[in-house]
This record gives C-alpha cells, sequence and structure tokens, in this order.
C-alpha cells in the first residue's frame, strides 16, 4: 500500500521530531486509519535513528604521513625536535634528518644563486645611500638574535658533559652544518641583498638553529635531573 | 550551526586558539594533535558524502592541508571543529562539482519515489536497521539527495543549514533528504 502524498511531509518531519502538536495530532488520527502511512511513518524512524548514531571511521593510518611530508615539503613546519636521552636511536635519526633538511637548504641557496656579480652600493663617488637597513637587511635581525645564539651556544658547548658522546657528537655536526648554511646565505646576501630565495633560507635556518639549540638544551636539563620521561617528552615535541 | 558536527571534542576553545598558535609558529606536533581530534570525523564525512574511500583520503589530506594554509584566517569565533567541519564541506562539494555532479539536482518528483509504496518484503519496522547495510546504500543514493541526507541526518544540521552549504533553499533541502530516506528504504526494505 502506497503512503499518502498529502502526509509526506508531516511523516518525514515526525520523524525528524519537528512536527508542531496541531498537525502531529491531526497525523496521527490519520495513520490510524492508513496501512500505508503508518508502515512509511514506523520505517523512516529507524533508517533516520541509525544514520544519526553511524560510527566515525577511523582515517586511513598512512593519511597523516602523507599530510606531514607535504607540509615539510612545502616548508611550513618547523623542523623536528632533537631529543635523545632515553631513546637515543630516535635523536640520531632526528639529528640525521635534520642535517640532510639544512644541507637541502643549503643546495637550493647555491643552486638557484649561483655567484651573483657583486653590488655596488652608493653613488660611485664614495658616497652610501644613506640607508644601511636596505643594503643589508639580514644585519638587523642576525643583530637581535645574536645575543640569545651565544649564550645558547655556550651553554650546548658543555653538552658532551652531559649528553653521551655519540649523541653530542651529532648534535655539534648539526651546528656545525647550520652553521656553513648560514655562512653560504650570508655570502650570498652579501652580494645580492635583495635575494628572496636566500633571505628567507637565511632566516629560516637561523631561526631553525635557535630553536635546535634551546630543545638542546632543554633535553639537558632534563637529562641533569635524571628525568628520562622528561627528555622522551622533548624528543617527542611535547616540551620545550 | 547546530548539529553534532559543532563539537570539538574534548577541548576548550581556549585549548584550541592554543593549538592553533602554535601551529602558526611552525609546530607540527600541534597540527598533529589537531588531526588526531578531528580526521575520524572528517574523513567519514568526506567517505560518506564523494562515496568512495580512496578518493576520501585523498580530500582528507587536501583539508588539512587547506586548513594549514588557513590558520590565519582562524579567529576563534567558532568552534575549531565547526570551522574545520564548514572547510571539509566546501571541498567534499568543489570536488564533487569538478567530477560534475549536481549535488543540488532533483532526481524526479517525490511522489515517484518506489520507497513511497510498502512493498518490501522485510519491514524494516519490525527490525533494526544494520549499519553496514545503511552505510552501503548511501553510497548508492544519488548525489544531490545523498549530500543533503549526510548534512542532516548522519551529521545532524538543521535543514537550513544544509541549505546554506550547499546553495539551495530549504525547501529542496528537506525535499532531497526525504527523497533519500524513501530510496534508503526502498534498498533496506529488499
Amino acid at each position: 500500500m502506497k503512503a499518502c502524498e498529502r502526509y509526506l511531509n508531516a511523516i518525514n518531519e515526525l520523524v525528524d521530531g519537528t512536527l508542531g502538536p496541531l498537525r502531529r495530532t491531526e497525523l496521527e488520527l490519520h495513520l490510524e486509519g492508513c496501512e500505508g502511512c503508518s508502515a512509511l511513518a514506523a520505517e523512516l524512524q529507524p533508517i533516520r535513528d541509525t544514520a544519526r548514531s553511524l560510527d566515525t571511521m577511523p582515517a586511513p593510518p598512512r593519511a597523516w604521513a602523507a599530510i606531514e611530508a607535504r607540509l615539510r615539503a612545502e616548508g611550513r613546519v618547523a623542523a623536528r625536535p632533537l631529543g635523545i636521552g632515553a631513546r637515543p636511536y630516535a635523536a640520531l635519526a632526528l639529528a640525521a634528518a635534520l642535517v640532510l633538511a639544512v644541507g637541502a637548504s643549503l643546495f637550493v641557496v647555491t643552486s638557484r644563486n649561483p655567484a651573483p656579480a657583486p653590488v655596488t652600493v652608493g653613488d660611485g663617488n664614495g658616497n652610501g645611500n644613506g640607508n644601511a637597513e636596505s643594503v643589508h637587511p639580514v644585519q638587523s635581525v642576525e643583530s637581535e638574535m645574536a645575543l640569545t645564539e651565544k649564550h645558547f651556544q655556550n651553554v650546548v658547548e658543555r653538552a658532551d658533559q652531559v649528553l653521551d658522546p655519540a649523541t653530542a657528537a651529532v648534535l655539534q655536526k648539526n651546528l656545525l652544518v647550520m652553521n656553513q648554511a648560514l655562512e653560504e646565505s650570508r655570502k650570498v646576501l652579501e652580494a645580492d641583498p635583495q635575494n628572496l630565495p636566500a633571505r628567507q633560507s637565511f632566516y629560516e635556518t637561523l631561526r631553525q638553529k635557535i630553536e635546535f639549540l634551546q630543545t638542546t638544551i632543554a633535553l639537558m636539563n632534563q637529562m641533569r635531573q635524571g628525568d628520562a620521561a622528561g627528555a622522551a617528552e622533548i624528543v617527542e615535541g611535547g616540551k620545550s | 550551526m547546530t548539529g553534532q558536527a559543532v563539537t570539538s571534542p574534548a577541548r576548550s576553545r581556549a585549548e584550541d586558539l592554543a593549538l592553533i598558535e602554535r601551529c602558526r609558529q611552525g609546530d607540527l606536533a600541534a597540527f598533529e594533535s589537531i588531526y588526531r581530534t578531528h580526521s575520524g570525523r572528517l574523513y567519514s564525512l568526506a567517505c560518506r558524502m564523494v562515496g568512495n574511500p580512496a578518493d576520501a583520503e585523498d580530500l582528507l589530506q587536501e583539508i588539512f592541508m587547506a586548513a594549514h594554509r588557513k590558520l590565519d584566517s582562524f579567529r576563534g569565533d567558532a568552534a575549531l571543529g565547526t570551522w574545520l567541519f564548514r572547510l571539509a564541506t566546501n571541498l567534499c562539494l568543489d570536488h564533487l562539482r569538478s567530477r560534475g555532479a549536481k549535488t543540488a539536482g532533483l532526481t524526479g518528483p517525490l511522489e515517484d519515489e518506489p520507497g513511497l509504496a510498502d512493498g518490501g518484503s522485510r519491514r524494516l519496522a519490525e527490525r533494526t536497521v544494520n549499519k553496514m547495510d545503511l552505510e552501503r546504500a548511501i553510497a548508492q543514493l544519488p548525489q544531490g539527495c545523498r549530500t543533503a541526507f549526510v548534512l542532516h541526518d548522519v551529521e545532524g544540521l538543521e535543514h537550513g543549514e544544509v541549505a546554506e552549504m550547499l546553495g539551495i533553499a530549504e525547501g529542496t533541502s528537506k525535499s532531497q533528504v526525504h527523497k533519500a530516506r524513501l530510496r534508503l528504504r526502498a534498498m533496506l526494505g529488499r
């Protein structure tokens, strides 16, 4: 038996729980005498209720790895936090990844900007343009970060007193690679101060270095306190 | 938005904003935390809206890549879950449009729907609707009514909200949901 067309909307609103009291009373009277409509109402209700209770499907496990890879490829997330102590293998792997990342950024700078000709600043008569900031945009940022960097650097140089020798060596190697990358970027920018990719690479590497130093110090503090769990949290990026 | 999609599971607005701020600073762990909280719901939405898991997995990536790109536009006026849900819905709709589907397309008069007649060999009212059967049946719905059904009956949005998202009239949303229910009744009653 087919349901009555004139009651279709009311039946659906009844199923939704949005039918007003007057129309509900009218519909209920109709349902008592109409087999088609009462069957429809009775059968739509479990469909609607089951739909509302459908389970959340777990996202495929590989989906996050793909997103993470894309974010890293687009340079939109920071380098992996470096950690050691409770899980030295993880720290070494992360350190190696950072070396690769920094090495890659160095490659980008040097390959995209092959030895540009030095820029002559001034009017040719020994007079500058009076705008040192625009000539060396790196210097102002670098000087602001220099004190922080120096402080962190002094602490990290004592890493081998706290960390195991292999990990300390990886840390120092990371620093060396980052310093080389910074030096290369600095050379490119001295020759071509307006080189945007080189400037971005320089700032990113500098930021990575500061973050790296901060993370390393946090890790050393945890190790000094014998807090392996805290060190592990830093490895996982839970602290810094 | 009043449906279940609005809720941001287990996190306060302040916690969401703190996470977003960390994401803006390039903190991957913060973004992963957001992903872990919301990916299941958004993947489910994508799966049901586009009708197949492979496309839904691609869409899930696009949703979170777009979310990361648009973090600066998140002001915290809405819950993070709501913001992500809207973003996800729009990307799913874009995907469907790019496939040439007419999301608001009608599939014929309501009174012609086969589910209108009580001709099933088993009466649905006398048994519980199996969730897996329902999932399969939803995937077989025509695109137009499936989208409205998923947003309204599964996700719990009001018809006005569905209409706004789909760019259709509220009456059209009701009609599409009714049509979907009738089709499901016919499929599940076989």
